[in-house]
């Protein structure tokens, strides 16, 4: 052995969508479980060997936002910019895709390299929409794989995915996300002045100083800097009368939105005949005038009908 | 943007003086009130548009400019006592309302309700949350952004209501739905 290439994934979503079951099904018995440092919170991590590819998989907490009011958002937000995994497969419920694709925005804003998995596409299939998943992936320019992670479904090729992207044989160019003119000009300018390392993505970095993040501010030193940041952020603030974190939030739930009105279609409904006679027959107030209408039309059958056949039968007498 | 700037203190101009029409405003004093860069600019288009006149350096509103600065000091009026009635503190109310007046007609704050008012069944547009940065940005997260349509699933007297909105179900605790201020759809 020894000639494996490591390489390591997490798993990151909302709560609730597939993720611990999709780790499971890749890691099966190899797992480790334990705390992440010095938090209380239960870290999952385990690995797998698949063509000659050592795998490590890391499940992360299951979370909303990056906006750090919980120690999951900045466990899982700190993993994924600092500790840099290869690969991010975002776990998304294919139920629910607004809510989600909001999340997936900020993965992509964190500059992680994504695949998605768009999972419980069996519950998709008994609801009333469909997802053009093919039209999705073109407007994020994300693989996409839909999955039933609970029957095994999708999850081989969710790992050649994630492989192909570590190899680098796909070209990873996510969607871009901007903000408006006043945003943008603010950012790029104070690019311009924070120009020490830090181990997080540096638009993300600027980004947060500006929504005035104290976990990220607090990295910054130099009383001159934050005295520019705090001046932007409050031209920002004059501007829209709303703290900036907010703007940018509802901006992201605006694309969201708009993604997933191109996507969602709602299927046709096919009416089928037995659905439509269930209708009719078992409507609280029809039901009646139908089962009156039925009785009446047996009766009048049977004696039309009956009349007739006694007759056609007494000819034989 | 810029625009928008002119126009809001335009109006800010003549709400003042319609305030003050008693007084007579000298413009040294409106410029030491308003303490604005372009002040200069900006009287002169106000007296090109026809609002106010000058003599002998006092500021006076014209018949037109008196209707438009009434119309926004009502408007400044309605909205400070809407922000008081959903029990924002008065200071705060007074700054909020010089921002709002500028953006909104009287007929848009109608039907205006704390979500807890909303029936089972019955859909609002989220118009405000009331509360602290932190509780805001975590509902914004969950999409409880303004604009956005939620409908109440269902309601248990002095339990959670559970409402939907952008295709998904959630659960809010009674302490959370009167800080969210919807406008009612019929
Ligand atoms: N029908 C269906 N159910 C699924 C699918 N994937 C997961 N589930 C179910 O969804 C629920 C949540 O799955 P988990 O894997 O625990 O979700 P999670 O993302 O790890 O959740 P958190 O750890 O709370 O963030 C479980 O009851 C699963 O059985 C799927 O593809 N189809
Ligand atoms: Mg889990």
């Amino acid at each position: 052995m020894g000639e494996e290439k490591e390489l390591t994934i997490a798993l990151a979503g909302n709560a609730n969508v597939g993720k611990s079951v999709i780790f499971n099904q890749l890691t099966g018995s190899h797992q480790i479980i334990g705390n992440w440092p010095g938090k209380t919170i239960e870290k999952r991590e385990g690995y797998l060997i698949y063509k000659g590819y050592k795998i490590k998989v890391v499940d992360l907490p299951g979370i909303y936002s990056f906006s750090t009011y919980s120690e999951e958002e900045l466990i899982s937000r700190d993993f994924i910019a600092k500790e840099k995994p290869d690969v991010v497969i975002n776990v998304v419920d294919a139920l629910h895709l607004e809510r989600n694709l909001f999340f997936t925005l900020q993965l992509i804003e964190l500059e992680a390299k994504l695949v998605i998995a768009l999972n419980q596409i069996d519950l998709l299939e008994k609801s009333d929409f469909t997802i053009d998943s093919n039209k999705l992936e073109n407007i994020l320019n994300i693989p996409i794989v839909p999955t039933v992670a609970i029957e095994g479904k999708g999850i081989e090729k969710l790992i050649e995915k994630c492989i192909e992207i570590y190899e680098g044989e796909i070209k990873y160019e996510p969607i871009k996300i901007e903000y408006g003119k006043e945003v943008e000009e603010r950012v790029n300018e104070l690019i311009k002045v924070v120009s020490f390392d830090t181990s997080y993505p540096k638009r993300w970095f600027n980004i947060k100083l500006l929504e005035g993040d104290e976990k990220i501010k607090k990295l910054v030193r130099d009383e001159k800097i934050l005295e520019i940041i705090e001046k932007k952020s409050k031209e920002l603030e004059e501007i829209h009368g709303e703290p900036i974190s907010l703007i940018l939030t509802q901006e992201k739930y605006n694309l969201s939105n708009k993604i997933t009105s191109e996507v969602l279609i709602k299927k046709e409904k096919r009416v089928n005949i037995s659905d439509f006679l269930d209708k009719i027959f078992l409507h609280p107030i029809f039901g009646y005038f139908t089962l009156i209408i039925s009785l009446f039309l047996i009766f009048y059958l049977i004696f039309k009908f009956g009349n007739f056949v006694s007759r056609y039968l007494e000819s034989f007498f | 943007m810029k625009n928008i700037f002119m126009k809001k203190i335009k109006e800010e101009i003549l709400e003042y003086l319609f305030r003050e029409k008693k007084e007579m405003v000298s413009i040294s004093e409106l410029k030491s009130y308003f303490n604005f860069e372009n002040f200069d600019e900006i009287i002169n288009s106000l007296v090109i548009e026809g609002k106010i006149k000058l003599e002998n350096d006092f500021v006076i509103l014209t018949d037109q400019g008196e209707k438009e600065g009434e119309d926004i000091f009502e408007k400044h009026e309605f909205v400070e006592d809407f922000l008081k009635n959903i029990g924002v503190p008065e200071d705060f109310a007074h700054e909020k309302a010089c921002e709002i007046e500028h953006h909104i007609s009287e007929d848009k704050l109608k039907d205006i309700y704390p979500l807890s008012k909303l029936n089972t069944g019955e859909v609002g547009e989220i118009v405000l949350i009331r509360g602290g940065k932190g509780l805001i940005q975590r509902l914004y997260d969950m999409g409880l952004t303004p604009g956005t349509e939620i409908k109440v699933l269902r309601q248990a007297p002095f339990g959670p209501i559970e409402i939907s909105l952008r295709g998904y179900h959630l659960a809010l605790g009674r302490g959370v739905i009167d800080r969210i201020w919807v406008k009612k759809k019929n």
